[in-house]
Parts: C-alpha cells; structure tokens; sequence
C-alpha cells in the first residue's frame, strides 16, 4: 500500500510543472496598415538539472523570424522568455512574435 | 571487487573535476529589437561586458567542510560560527536576484559606446541583449552579451 502511494505520489510530482516569465520586452508596434503578416518562432532548450554549457539556443528565434520574411522588415517583436521547471529538468523556451514589413 | 570500487572513485573523481573546470550557463533575460531581412550588406557584431560575482554561502560551506574533515572539537566550533555567518550573509542579501552577487552594479554602463565602437556608422539592427550567468562553483561571470548587425 504504502508503495503505491509513494509511487503515485511521485508521478504526480513528476508531472506537476512551474512557470516562471522570466522577461518580456515589446518594440514599437507598426501602423495598423503594416499589420497584415504577422509572424511568430520559438526556441527551446530542454536541460537536466542545472547542466547547460551555452545559451545558442536564443540565437535561434532571430533566425527563424527572419526565414519567415525573406527581404522584409520585422516590426513590433513581442519577445518573451520563460522557464518551465520539472523534478530534474528546466525547459528554457523564448518565444517571439512579430509582423512582418515587406 | 577492489577493482570495481578503485574504476567508480575514479570515475567519480573524472565528473567532479570536470564540473568544477566547466561552467553552467545560465539565462536569465532575452530581447530582441527590431530585425532586418533585406539583403542589405552588414556586419555581425557580438559585445560580452562580464563581473565576477561570488557565492559566499557555498565559498563557506567548502571552508566548513575543510574544517570538519580534521575532525578536532575546535575546528568543529569554528565550522558552527561559520554557520552563522552563512545566515547572516543570506538574511541580509535576500529577496529576488538575477544572478550572483557582484561588488559593482556598473559593468554594464558603457554598453552604448561599446556598441558605437564596433558600428562606427550608428545603423545598427537585429539587436539582441542576452543577460546570462557562467556559474562555477562559488564565482561566477554575470554577462551582459549584446549581438547585433551594423549596417556599412
């Protein structure tokens, strides 16, 4: 009995997750004639425990923005940082949005 | 069985070295401005202004356990009054933090000349700030890295 309630207990505990916005930073937004494509790219690094030897990840949320408007100009970028922490591991996730100016 | 034992210390010796020789790199805040994709010839520039920042707590628990590892009753006493300065230390610098503590707030100041330096035409777009730690085992790097293009 009490294993099964150890166990449980443990799954519950492994599958609860917190939610911690870090940062979030807002540009300034376009004419309302300028907001026709809007575009949005996400990153993530899924890490255990603390073991995480560099932050590249970040560089990809530009890059994947950028694909998405190719000779374009990216206006009003909404960007916001999270970390997602399980038992062992944190999920570091930027997410970003903006509209694309041709 | 000796065998066994003498390969896990081993190994164990291996990992702990390793952390202590390599850093954890931690994010804490990311923004990104406005991006360019014309094809608009640029230059990629990437600016890292750091302060060493400490962890007391940790610095005197490896002090303490120092202490201990003679095993005599006055060091043991001496590990006890380090206890309390280990909560001295944490009462005092509590509440939110980003990173570790620093002696000096102002590293980051000069960030704009810094920038003007590395773009001397002042276009500068795809400006990204990343404000991130290098944590080893009591110091640590607390880095302001700025990365951008500048326009010729």
């Amino acid at each position: 009995m009490s294993i099964k309630i150890i166990v449980s207990c443990l799954f519950l505990f492994t599958s609860l997750t917190c939610v911690q916005l870090q940062s979030i930073s807002i540009n300034s937004q376009p004419d309302l004639k300028e907001r026709d494509l809007r575009i949005e790219a996400t990153s993530s690094k899924f890490v255990f425990l603390a073991f995480n030897f560099n932050n590249d990840f970040l560089e990809e949320t530009p890059k994947k923005l950028i694909e998405q408007c190719q000779g374009g100009k990216i206006k009003g970028i909404v960007t916001k940082f999270e970390t997602v922490s399980y038992v062992f591991f944190t999920d570091f996730i930027v997410k970003a949005n903006g509209y694309c100016v041709q | 069985m000796f065998l066994y034992i003498h390969k896990i210390s081993v190994v164990s010796c291996l990992i702990v070295v390793h952390l202590l020789y390599s850093n954890c790199a931690i994010p804490h805040r990311y923004t990104i401005g406005d991006l360019d994709a014309t094809n608009a010839p640029k230059k990629h520039f990437k600016i890292l202004v750091s302060e060493r920042g400490y962890n007391f707590e940790s610095g005197i628990t490896v002090v303490q356990a120092g202490l201990l590892s003679a095993n005599q009753s006055a060091n043991m006493e001496a590990a006890r009054d380090l206890e309390f300065v280990k909560i001295l230390i944490t009462l005092s610098t509590m509440g939110p933090v980003t990173g570790r503590k620093t002696f000096n707030s102002n590293y980051a100041n000069d960030l704009s000349d810094i920038i003007y330096q590395h773009c001397r035409s002042g276009k500068i777009i795809n400006l990204q700030s990343i404000r991130e730690s290098a944590v080893y085992p009591v110091v640590s790097g607390e880095i302001a890295r700025i990365e951008g293009d500048c326009l010729e």
